[in-house]
């Protein structure tokens, strides 16, 4: 009982920590998916090109990042933008130590892993669009640009959604790998709370169920989601 | 008792990695950058770690997940809740923080530091292939079990009326049918586990993640990352190509298979 009061809120406890962890959690998942989006799309753009050059550019990007552990890439953009940071500020003679941002530089990294695997799911959505529905709205004397912009787009994001909320649930749980360059999300806080209080197992254990909890709201809003926009399985 | 078993078992693992490794990387010592040219031998060690620890981990994970998978299908149903609990809590958490748990987690109880199981749960190695054995049993099982939920219904109702047991029916009629159905997801499964076993890294073993990161602490030289990159690429491919040989050669050919053709039997 004494240790579970170090959960508790307030000055003694450290169960807002927690929560901040956990918000900071969301916070950069959610800054993720909007690079990664982006990203996936300008991948996914490549790789639907008619020029060969551009395709294999994109698809040997997929290829690389598939093969490559997540903590290796975020390792790499982490030190890689510190080294150039540096270098920038020498070569402009600024006498300034200036870190990267920890935030930033975890996003990076987890959307660039989450663009390359939404721009998959990019892709066959767009693949996924009846062709009938393309031709249609071409032969009503909608132009090429208004297709893909009024028809096309809006119908593909109902294919795309389940795949995307797939992505957000990995996401989600390789959030805790920013925790390895030290920044004050969930994982990392339950770790330095663990190491102050001498208790690391509750507090790690507390994150695990904050996680859990986090899992599980997302797959609920997943399939609601699903069941009011999704065409898939839908006649 | 245990403990001279773990080492030696251990030091048999580990022993022939690193002279392996400068035996490789002797002949490619002109072709290497200068920057990683002395520590080729080191990410090769690691490489030959990180192998043996997801084949390893991969194996046991598999003959798990045949068991639960089991239980699901035809097993009593007081044990469907508890595994599906250990799959939802086992695919819900990140496996750095069950790393964590395991690894820092569990030494803060001098009762278990004090046990026999200690021998294993002190060593960063073993906590590593629990773990990523656990991960990976609980993404086996419930693709195995979405493989078995997917086959004809007729398949477990003719095995029942032909008089077969509950075993007979799984290990004979449905696991073999949803292992070759899910093979395609078993496959990619261990690739997404030999991604997340660069993790064991931060819990003190020296995979190759655990190599290239502690020679970039003292180089600060991204080109380690570089050749780490590169044999983790290499390492997704040997085991793309060992799945295709399993799919290829260890299942039994059917008649639906393109390559049944031309095949005795």
């Amino acid at each position: 009982m004494e240790s579970l009061g170090k959960l508790s809120f307030g000055s003694t406890g450290w169960g807002d920590e927690l929560l901040i962890g956990a918000v900071m959690t969301v916070g950069l998942a959610l800054a993720s998916v909007l690079i990664g989006i982006v990203i996936g799309g300008k991948l996914a753009f490549f790789k639907l090109q008619p020029n060969r050059f551009f395709r294999t550019i994109a698809h040997a990007i997929t290829l690389l990042f598939r093969g490559t552990p997540e903590f290796l890439v975020i390792l790499v953009v982490f030190f890689g933008l510190d080294i150039l940071f540096n270098a920038l500020l020498s070569a402009l003679s600024i006498e300034l130590t200036l870190s990267t941002p920890k935030f930033w530089a975890g996003a990076l990294g987890l959307g660039l892993i989450f663009g390359v695997y939404a721009s998959e799911v990019f892709k066959g959505a767009y693949l996924a669009v009846p062709k009938g529905v393309i031709e249609a709205s071409r032969a009503l004397g909608l132009s090429q640009f208004q297709t893909i912009r009024q028809v096309h787009l809006p119908l593909m994001w109902r294919y795309a959604l389940p795949g995307l909320m797939n992505l957000w649930l990995v996401l989600l749980k390789d959030t805790s790998l920013v925790a390895v360059i030290a920044f004050d999300e969930l994982l990392r806080t339950a770790k330095v709370a663990g190491e102050t209080e001498r208790e690391p197992f509750l507090f790690f254990f507390a994150a695990g169920a904050l996680y859990l909890l986090m899992t599980y709201v997302s797959d609920h809003a997943k399939s609601r989601i699903e069941n009011r926009v999704a065409l898939v399985g839908r006649q | 008792m245990l403990e001279p078993v773990m080492k030696s078992l251990y030091f048999w693992f580990k022993g022939w990695h690193y002279d392996v490794g400068q035996a490789l990387c002797a002949p490619m010592q002109s072709v290497l950058p200068a920057s990683i040219g002395p520590h080729c031998p080191r990410l090769f060690d690691g490489f030959f770690t990180t192998f043996e620890l997801v084949i390893v981990a991969l194996i046991l994970a598999f003959i798990l997940a045949r068991t639960l998978a089991q239980m699901l299908a035809v097993g009593p149903s007081w044990t469907h809740r508890l595994i599906q609990a250990y799959v939802y809590i086992f695919q819900g958490t990140p496996i750095l923080i069950q790393l964590w748990l395991m690894y820092y987690g569990l030494a803060q109880f001098e009762w278990i530091r004090e046990s026999i199981a200690w021998t294993l749960l002190g060593s960063g190695w073993w906590v590593g292939l629990i773990v990523l054995t656990l991960n990976s049993a609980a993404y086996q099982t419930n693709i195995l079990i979405g493989g078995i939920q997917n086959l004809p219904s007729g398949q477990l109702e003719g095995a029942q009326s032909l008089g077969l047991s509950q075993r007979h029916t799984y290990r004979q009629i449905l696991f073999p049918q949803a292992l070759r159905a899910s093979w395609p997801a078993l496959a990619n499964e261990g690739i997404l586990l030999l991604k997340a076993s660069a993790l064991v890294s931060t819990i003190t073993v020296l995979d190759l993640m655990g190599h290239a990161r502690t020679v970039f602490s003292r180089s600060y030289d991204l080109w380690v990352y570089g050749g780490a990159a590169f044999l983790y690429i290499a390492l997704t491919a040997v085991m793309t190509l060992i799945a295709f040989l399993i799919r290829r050669y260890g299942f039994q050919a059917l008649p639906a298979d393109p390559w049944f053709q031309g095949m005795s039997r």
